[in-house]
């Protein structure tokens, strides 16, 4: 696979504090990349430096290896999606789609082709008419998504498209994205604060922090082996222990629980979460650890049992 | 009157004296002035002319400069409405976009504009017009009706500029439009009541302007209103009411056309700060 798109150095500095500074990062072609972090810690603002609203104090991108980060947006290959007021309200569906085909000087004829094919892509064939205003929010999303699709962007940029909508379209959503960009081959970086959205549609995920890169890596290389103790904390569930002096780590689905009369563990609570168990157990000087096991498992366990636990892969990190 | 008030209820009742009053109050004074304008003979305190005829109508527009204030006036309150447009809209969109320092005080400053009496305002303008060799010429009474409407021509905008969101701007970038195209195909037709409704006062607020077109135009530049004062001092009431009539018959025309866009949100979206 090839390069897409290649970010070298680069610092963009509301204030000492605030922004992102030395960012490397490399996107190959057909990969889905997650920026991935808590709130503030630069995921938009590298997103939109890519795309061309922030002018950035230095460094370098190359998308299909031309620099492109002194261009105005309107000349960046590349599309954009954001949380939410993305369309223009005074123009239908087929409107807003053909408004970047009309600038592209597109024949009617081409453009209402293309139009269409968008708008299966995304099933929302039939709505060319509606005003945005007509629309639920995910389908104001995807037409947005097909708005930026329809010009063939070399790189898509979406900044938590669909942070605004329920849990429920939220899952459908990044179904229908993932069978999107594998259908039409594309290249995207996906922002989102949401490590389990991260985990489900990602090929490759680069957790930040405060405005660097702290692991870069595909999704299961990340939750195996974070590198550092904020990445275990921030993806997936993980105990941090104590045993004879030296801290680790262990997830909680690593743990295995054994009856034993006056264990060093008791249970505190048993909750069934459909498909797997979880269990909450307790030392004696309060320290709680998080178990998951299998269902026909959990049913040999109650409440106030005494247990000891087997840490089957623990994991260490640098203080 | 008895059937009708147990016919309707009692409330319903008081609802239609209520209604009846009011359209009294407020279209009285105008069907009696319409009444009045095609008037023949009419003495005083009678509410109805004797006889009806056009003859002030002949009278008013065979008089030459009655009816060429009529053309200045409309030629005036154009001029005035675009040039205002020009200057302010892009001051609106600056004080919508850009935050500033001292973004507060143009604000208000524009809110004082209104504030000062009107007449002290002019005379100073005078003073300066005077040196500037603009007394009595079209562009003087151009820049004092600009001075009068400056603040809605500022605020409403600014307010309409305000409710487009920037993603919607960006997005347009995104797709390849450069910043003019994005202004003129986003950003302003989702302004475009407040603009309208502004652009509505302007060309009304020009059109009935007197006291600085007095003072400045005369007296070379005659508009209809300062027409009026005179109309009104040197002849019978029934010319008056003719020349009342034309002077309102564009501001009708106009309420009627864009009435769909003289909501009361386009107004409030203006005086949120
Ligand atoms: N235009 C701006 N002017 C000044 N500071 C800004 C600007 N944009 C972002 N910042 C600051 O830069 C830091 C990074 O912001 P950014 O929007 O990139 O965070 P984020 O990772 O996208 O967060 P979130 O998940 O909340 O969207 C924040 O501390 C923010 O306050
Ligand atoms: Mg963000």
């Amino acid at each position: 696979m090839s390069e897409k798109l290649v970010i070298k150095g680069l610092t963009k500095k509301f204030s000492k504090t605030d922004g992102v500074e030395n960012i490397n990062l490399t996107v190959k072609e057909r990969e889905l990349l997650t920026l991935l972090g808590p709130s503030g810690c630069g995921k938009t603002t590298i997103l939109r430096a890519i795309g061309g609203f922030h002018k950035i104090d230095s460094g370098k991108i190359l998308l299909d290896g031309k620099e492109i980060q002194n261009l105005p947006p309107e000349k960046r290959p590349t599309g954009m999606v954001f949380q939410s007021y993305n369309l223009w309200p005074h123009m239908t569906v087929y409107e807003n789609m053909a408004f970047g085909l009309q600038i592209r000087k597109h024949s009617k004829a081409q453009m209402k082709e293309e139009i269409n094919e968008m708008l299966k892509l995304v099933r929302m064939d039939g709505s060319e008419k509606k005003y945005p205003g007509q629309l639920s929010g995910g389908q104001q999303q995807r037409i947005a998504i097909a708005r930026a699709l329809v010009l063939k962007p070399s790189l898509l940029l979406l900044d938590e498209p669909f942070s605004a909508l329920d849990a429920k379209i939220r899952g459908q959503m990044r179904e229908e994205l993932k069978r999107i960009q594998r259908e039409a081959g594309l290249t995207v970086i996906f922002v989102t604060h949401d490590q389990e959205e991260a985990m489900a549609i990602s090929d490759t995920i680069a957790v930040m922090r405060r405005g660097y890169m702290e692991q870069i890596g595909k999704p299961e290389e990340i939750y195996d082996n974070p590198k550092t103790r904020f990445v275990a904390e921030f993806i997936g569930e993980m105990n941090f222990l104590e045993e004879g002096g030296t801290s680790f780590a262990v997830r909680p689905e690593d743990i295995t629980l054994i009856k034993q009369e006056n264990g060093p563990y008791r249970i505190l609570q048993m909750m069934s979460l459909g498909h797997y168990t979880q269990a909450i157990v307790v030392d004696n000087k309060g320290n709680e650890v998080k178990v998951f096991m299998e269902k026909d498992e959990a049913r040999l366990f109650a409440a106030d049992d005494c247990v000891a636990c087997r840490f089957d892969r623990k994991q260490v990190f640098a203080a | 009157m008895k059937r009708l008030y147990y016919g309707l209820g009692k409330r319903k009742f008081l609802e239609w004296i209520l209604l009846a009053v009011f359209l009294l109050f407020f279209y009285g004074p105008l069907f009696h002035m319409l009444t009045l304008s095609f008037a023949g003979d009419y003495e005083y305190p009678d509410a109805v002319p004797h006889t009806f005829s056009l003859k002030w109508w002949d009278y008013i527009l065979s008089k030459g400069q009655m009816v060429e204030s009529i053309g200045t006036s409309l030629v005036l309150a154009i001029v005035v409405t675009v040039v205002s447009l020009l200057i302010c809209l892009p001051a609106a969109y600056a004080i919508a976009r850009y935050s500033f320092k001292g973004r507060g005080m143009v604000r208000l400053s524009f809110l004082l504009t209104n504030a000062f009496p009107k007449m002290g305002i002019y005379t100073a303008m005078a003073v300066i017009f005077y040196k500037l060799n603009l007394m009595g010429t079209f562009v003087g009474v151009v820049l004092v009706h600009i001075v009068n409407t400056m603040m809605f021509m500022v605020w409403i905008p600014s307010g309409a500029f305000r409710t487009v969101h920037i993603q919607q701007e960006e997005s347009a970038r995104d797709v390849g439009a450069s910043s003019m195209r994005v202004f003129f195909k986003i950003t302003m037709p989702m302004a475009w009541p407040g603009i309208v409704v502004a652009s509505l006062y302007t060309f009304l607020g020009s059109m009935e302007e007197a006291q600085g077109s007095l003072l400045i135009g005369l007296p070379n530049v005659h508009t209809m209103p300062s027409e009026l004062y005179g109309v009104i001092m040197s002849f019978p009431d029934t010319a008056g009411a003719v020349f009342a009539i034309i002077l309102l018959i564009p501001s009708i025309l106009l309420l009627i056309v864009f009435r769909k866009y003289l909501s009361a949100e386009a107004l409030s979206n203006g005086f949120k700060m």
